[in-house]
């Protein structure tokens, strides 16, 4: 799975946020901010990934265990999917 | 992940470059200088890039170090007076200042275009009534002293 083209992440003033880039209009009442481990799983998933590889590459990268950090993953790749990101 | 207000400023930004994106900004306006056209918290306007101005059009521009959305009110070449429906305090700007204009604007679903022949009709009975309505306000303000 990876993110669709159309959305691009932009930091600005500090916080990190997910800009359509190809959609005719943006709604800037109902945009996305990103924390700094979605951040994270955001700029792997720019190219195709597989959970298990996300999984790997959380908890290499922070103190967290196995079981929660796949948890918190398939719940941040639930949210993308419902917003059509994914 | 949540969805957030950014500050003004920030988002300012956004909605600038969206716009020389070429793409529509939409967002919810904050301030009542607009009112009764644009109300605080409710109303939700739609931006695009602008070829040609015209008195009537409201405008986002910058202006002393801040973002206003306020309507022309005269324009002359590439100067331009602009002020709030609800204000009083005149704006003189430059074309260069200005960032989109607005497009169309909706409040409560209801959509409603800026130029349109109802609006016009409506601010013409707005700019009637403002003047009693700033003596209304002084006769208040004596009577709570």
């Amino acid at each position: 799975m990876k993110i669709k083209d159309q959305y691009i992440l932009k930091k600005i003033a500090g916080k990190n946020i997910v800009v359509p880039i190809k959609e005719e209009a943006v709604n800037f009442n109902g945009i996305i901010t990103l924390n700094e481990t979605s951040t994270f799983l955001f700029e792997k998933l720019k190219n195709e990934i597989t959970i298990d590889e996300l999984v790997s590459l959380m908890v290499n990268r922070y103190d967290v265990e196995e079981k929660i950090a796949r948890k918190d993953i398939i719940d941040f790749i639930d949210v993308l999917t419902k917003k059509g990101l994914i | 992940m949540n969805k957030q207000a950014l500050v003004t400023s920030e988002m300012m930004a956004l909605i600038e470059e969206t716009i020389k994106n070429n793409q529509e900004a939409i967002f919810r306006v904050q301030g009542t200088s607009m009112g009764p056209f644009l109300k605080h918290d409710l109303t939700n306007v739609t931006m695009s890039q602008f070829t040609k101005l015209s008195k009537g059009d409201i405008i986002l521009f910058r202006y002393n170090k801040e973002f206003k959305l306020h309507r022309i009110i005269k324009i002359k070449d590439e100067q331009i007076v602009a002020r709030g429906d609800n204000s009083y305090q005149k704006e003189l700007i430059n074309l260069s200042d200005v960032i989109g204009v607005v497009v169309s604007y909706e409040t409560n679903q209801k959509v409603i275009y800026p130029k349109s022949f109802n609006v016009s009709i409506l601010l013409f009975l707005w700019r009637f009534i403002k003047p009693f309505k700033m003596l209304l306000r002084s006769f208040y303000g004596l009577f709570r002293k």
